[in-house]
């Protein structure tokens, strides 16, 4: 839980500084969907179903072979 | 791409520490396990084997001088293309991050600080990393630099003493060699760590000069030191032993005894350790986010930066339940995945790159 929480509150100060610097909006987008990747993937890890990414390798290279 | 520049002896230290790094701790057990008493045969091959293949790289580079990894895909396979690449480099080098801090995180739970909860390791790994990424490429070849003579004299005080409790019989008996533990089956050492060398064509511009044959020397000298390492492991614990624990080179540490007062120095050894596997995060972490930058057209790295260790640190805590599970991923399925990124991606590359060139001529 505290990573979830730690995550989401230095996202929404950069978040907020970046604005204020007035960065270009396609800049503050990335910024938005990476740090959404990251806070989900902690939320998942909240309820137990994070995404694996070697289970998702394993299965791709186990389909291709 | 930054104003810097690298003298050879700072891309000689990060090549020889990234490629050691995690591999120093983790593998010797396992290739002891399979490949018995001829298990420091297999760094030495698969070294060979494995900078073999980023030859393929190396031929890029050397036609594409003083542009790195992302923009060599972008000159060479156009704007969409060369995006789609960038994008597989990308999570490539997000997933060796995750992967540095997952072994990390095993580490410290297992030996040092059993109490800790695991990401804090992460965590405090990559906000260092964030801080050296904004600071730039000549920081973090600095920062190398600072430790090689710490480590050459901790390697070497650590390698005199361990001589003391050196026994010849455990090489015995010298018989036929298990081929099949020697070769196939030590093979995924081929993949970790000596084809994660694709992130060293980032920084290729900055050297001053000859950067491949530098790459060429940094990695070999790497292969040897971690075959120096499984022999010290096989001369002092015994195949039998080293076989069996997680981390042989810790638990030879813990047994060390420099003098009846100072035993126990297996702190001082881990540290260094740490020093590899953080140069590792540090240099990967760089490359990825100096990825991102460009595929995206972002001028300012700290913005990527701050995200992208949230993301590592995410999937760094799911990457295995145990270190078992680990070494048993990367025995089945790690040459495969590697190879799509030293192998299949390069040897595309210079396919289209003869294509244009023909038809330009």
């Amino acid at each position: 839980m505290l990573p979830f929480v730690l995550s989401l509150f230095i996202t929404i100060v950069l978040f907020v500084y970046f604005v204020n610097k007035q960065r270009p909006k396609k800049e503050l987008i990335l910024y938005s969907v990476m740090s959404l990747l990251g806070i989900v993937q902690f939320l998942l890890l909240i309820i137990d179903k994070p995404i694996q990414l070697p289970a998702i390798m394993a299965e791709l290279i186990d389909r291709l072979m | 791409m930054e104003n810097a520049t690298l003298s050879q002896r700072q891309f000689l230290s990060i090549v020889i520490f990234t490629t050691i790094s995690t591999a120093f701790y983790l593998l010797p057990g396992v290739l002891i396990a399979d490949a018995k008493q001829y298990a420091w045969l297999v760094p030495i091959w698969t070294g060979f084997a494995g900078v073999g293949i980023s030859l393929l790289w190396l031929y890029l580079a050397s036609q594409y001088p003083k542009v790195d990894l992302f923009q060599i895909s972008h000159q060479v396979l156009g704007r969409v293309a060369g995006k789609i690449v960038s994008i597989f480099l990308i999570y490539q080098m997000i997933l060796i991050c995750s992967w540095v801090i997952n072994n990390l995180n095993d580490f410290m739970t297992i030996t040092l600080l059993t109490h800790t909860t695991d990401w804090v390791f992460g965590a405090c790994f990559l906000m260092i990393a964030v801080y050296s990424t904004i600071k730039g490429i000549e920081a973090l070849a600095r920062t190398t630099e600072f430790f090689v003579p710490l480590l050459i004299l901790m390697i070497f005080l650590f390698f005199s003493i361990a001589v003391n409790v050196w026994d010849w019989s455990h090489f015995t008996p010298v018989s036929e060699i298990d081929w099949e533990g020697v070769f196939p089956k030590s093979s995924f050492m081929i993949a970790f760590p000596f084809m994660d060398a694709f992130t060293f064509i980032m920084i290729f511009p900055y050297v001053k000069e000859k950067p491949g044959l530098v790459y060429l020397k940094g990695s070999l000298i790497g292969a040897l030191f971690l075959s120096a390492v499984t022999f010290l492991i096989i001369g002092t614990l015994g195949v039998s032993r080293a076989s069996h624990i997680a981390y042989p080179l810790y638990t030879l540490s813990q047994e060390l005894e420099l003098s009846p007062f100072l035993e126990h120095i297996e702190g001082g050894i881990s540290i260094f350790w740490l020093i590899f596997v953080f140069i590792k995060l540090m240099f990967t972490f760089y490359c990825a986010v100096t990825g991102i930058a460009q595929t995206f057209n972002i001028q300012h790295r700290g913005l990527i930066s701050v995200p992208l260790a949230i993301v590592i640190l995410g999937f760094s805590q799911s990457m295995h339940q145990n270190i078992i599970e680990n070494i048993e991923w990367m025995k089945k399925y790690i040459l495969q995945q590697e190879s799509l990124v030293s192998v299949v991606i390069p040897a595309l590359l210079i396919v289209v790159h003869f294509i244009s060139r023909r038809r330009r001529t």
